[in-house]
């Protein structure tokens, strides 16, 4: 299906292209048109790679987040990471941004720097808080008033910024696979694949973290160790694929849920495989609706992850008792 | 012969509140400790001090003859090949299988991240029989009664294959034949099993009497320790579990009003 999405990922677009100078302008460059070459090498390629990273990555983040959390309705952005991390973004655009034309190559790295502490900082600030909460919702309703904070921050900021700044932060907050650095989505790739190797073999202690923090210290899980760990990584990702693409909303809440759902197994070392996939697939699913052809506009990818978010996270919110994951 | 535990002059806090002073307790193998006493007598605290899951405010307590907490004390692994605890909380897991939830207790072998071993097997399949749930190793945990939940956990903490299993209320969830049938098991394994013994901290004074070697009676704020026999005498019991009109039967093994 990730296969299906993708071709059709390349293949779908605003600007048609036949198929014939597609399957060229991948395989054999020399001989293909050279406006499919450019359309398809330089924008529909990269877009593919972000958003199967940025897609996989969400869904892994929300995975750690709800196994840690033991919360079904954990994920990034529920949980006002990602307006942690839009907060941080805004902060560095819209104050440092504000004369950056000189850092011009700089300001990627730092917003992603930005992007990543704030979320981290978030998550951490959630764990604080969130010790004492035992109903999934009111976690829900914390990430909420967290991502209201950060908005209304946001906005005061704004109304001191220059006009430019801000339109380029509107346009961040839309949610976007097109990659302006192909290079930083394979660096998020990268970081993915090595997060996702590293849940796979250590997928019976997570299983354990599942009975909670109690039963997995005395099952030889140091709980302290592994939450910072797991949060650390789950923030990294989160807040890289933030500051690359924007905040985008549902898919590492509702892909791990989905993998649950469709393999109906919790342990991590099948989970984890399942998650990053839908995620990946919804993702770029979405990036696909976004661009359909025909759409004069393009629609912002994180309308598209919230219709098909929002249904899933209703029925588990109705289906949620206690802390089942 | 190394004592399994020894505790001495502990003394334990529940948040603010001073539950127990002055607790001198040994563990030896071949036990089955009752651990009995009144609501909020501070059972749940004292099973989770031996559990290494609640540092005592002042005292000591030893494993296998090294300390339970701070210097010297085992890494997490080490505690949990040598202490299991089955805690009053049944966790909800997903879509986990019996057998799943079996092998998580032999994470404590593990190499760093390697999973399951092939003498895993073996050692889950006989956690199981002993518990009595060898017939519903691929049924889905979350699908079973509470009963059959709580005797996943305790599998689970056999899996461990700890020298000191701990047991805080397992008996709360099963109908009395189910409790029973717990507490003959749990005989059984004391034993069969070399180094090995038991504490279970139970509301059910007649169970613990009958079936246990030793019991510990949390009086006020300390913990008098002996025989059944021993335990077994309506002063005692009536200065442990203090009430108007309610007092200890001892040729009953069991609390009636007067």
């Amino acid at each position: 299906m990730l296969c299906a999405a993708g071709v059709a990922e390349i293949w779908l677009g605003s600007a048609s292209v036949e198929a014939v100078e597609i399957w060229r302008s991948l395989f054999t460059p020399a001989t293909a048109d050279p406006g499919a070459l450019v359309i398809v090498r330089a924008f529909r390629l990269p877009r593919l790679v972000t958003a199967v990273a940025a897609g996989s990555a969400l869904a892994l983040s929300g995975l750690l987040m709800q196994t840690v959390f033991r919360n079904p309705l954990a994920g990034p952005f529920v949980l006002g990471v990602s307006s942690g991390a839009g907060l941080a973004v805004a902060l560095q655009v819209l104050i440092v941004g504000g004369g950056a034309t000189l850092f011009a190559p700089l300001l990627g790295v730092s917003s992603l720097f930005a992007a990543i502490l704030g979320s981290a900082a978030t998550l951490f600030l959630v764990l604080a808080v969130g010790n004492a909460i035992s109903q999934p919702a009111t976690l829900l309703i914390l990430g909420l008033l967290f991502s209201y904070a950060g908005n209304a921050i946001v906005q005061i900021l704004s109304s001191r910024a220059q006009a430019e700044s801000i339109q380029r932060f509107v346009a961040w907050s839309y949610g976007s696979f097109d990659a302006p650095q192909p290079a930083y989505a394979l660096a998020l790739l990268g970081m993915t694949v090595v997060s996702v190797a590293g849940t796979y073999v250590s997928g019976a202690r997570l299983d354990a973290l599942l009975l909670g923090p109690r039963y997995a210290e005395t099952m030889g899980v140091p709980i302290r160790r592994n939450r910072v760990l797991l949060i650390g990584t789950a923030g990294v990702l989160a807040g890289t694929t933030t500051a690359l693409c924007g905040p985008i909303g549902f898919v590492g809440i509702t892909a791990p849920h989905i993998a649950r759902a469709y393999l109906r197994r919790s342990d991590h070392r099948a989970v984890v495989i399942g998650t990053v996939l839908v995620g990946a697939i919804l993702a770029t699913v979405a990036d696909l609706v976004s661009h359909l052809p025909g759409s004069a506009g393009v629609v912002p990818v994180n309308a598209v992850t919230a219709l098909i978010g929002v249904p899933v996270v209703v029925i588990v919110l109705f289906r949620a008792r206690g802390v089942a994951v | 012969m190394t004592p399994l535990t020894r505790t001495s002059n502990v003394a334990l806090t529940y948040g603010r509140r001073a539950v127990l002073e002055g607790v001198s307790l040994q563990v030896d193998p071949g036990m089955f400790i009752a651990l009995i006493g009144r609501n909020g007598s501070g059972k749940s605290t004292l099973v989770r001090a031996l559990a290494g899951l609640h540092r005592p405010a002042q005292g000591t307590i030893e494993c296998n003859g090294r300390p339970l907490y701070g210097r010297g004390a085992p890494s997490a692994t080490t505690r949990g090949q040598e202490i299991a605890t089955v805690l009053t909380d049944i966790p909800h897991t997903g879509y986990l299988t019996v057998r799943q939830v079996v092998n998580l207790g032999r994470i404590p072998y593990h190499p760093v991240a390697l999973g399951p071993r092939p003498e895993d097997g073996a050692i889950v399949e006989r956690a199981s029989r002993e518990t009595g749930i060898e017939t519903i190793g691929d049924r889905i945990v979350d699908t079973l009664s509470d009963g059959q939940r709580q005797r996943v956990m305790v599998a689970r903490a056999l899996a461990q294959e700890p020298d000191l299993l701990l047991l805080d209320e397992p008996a709360s969830f099963l109908d009395p034949p189910h409790q029973v049938d717990l507490f003959v098991r749990l005989g059984r394994l004391v034993h069969d099993r070399d180094r090995f013994a038991v504490v279970v901290a139970t509301h059910s004074v007649q169970l613990a009497l009958e079936f246990a070697t030793h019991v510990w009676l949390i009086v006020d704020d300390t913990v008098v320790t002996g025989t059944p026999d021993m335990i077994s005498d309506p002063d005692l019991m009536s200065a442990a579990f203090p009430h108007e009109t309610i007092r200890y039967d001892p040729s009953l093994h069991r609390f009636r009003p007067v």
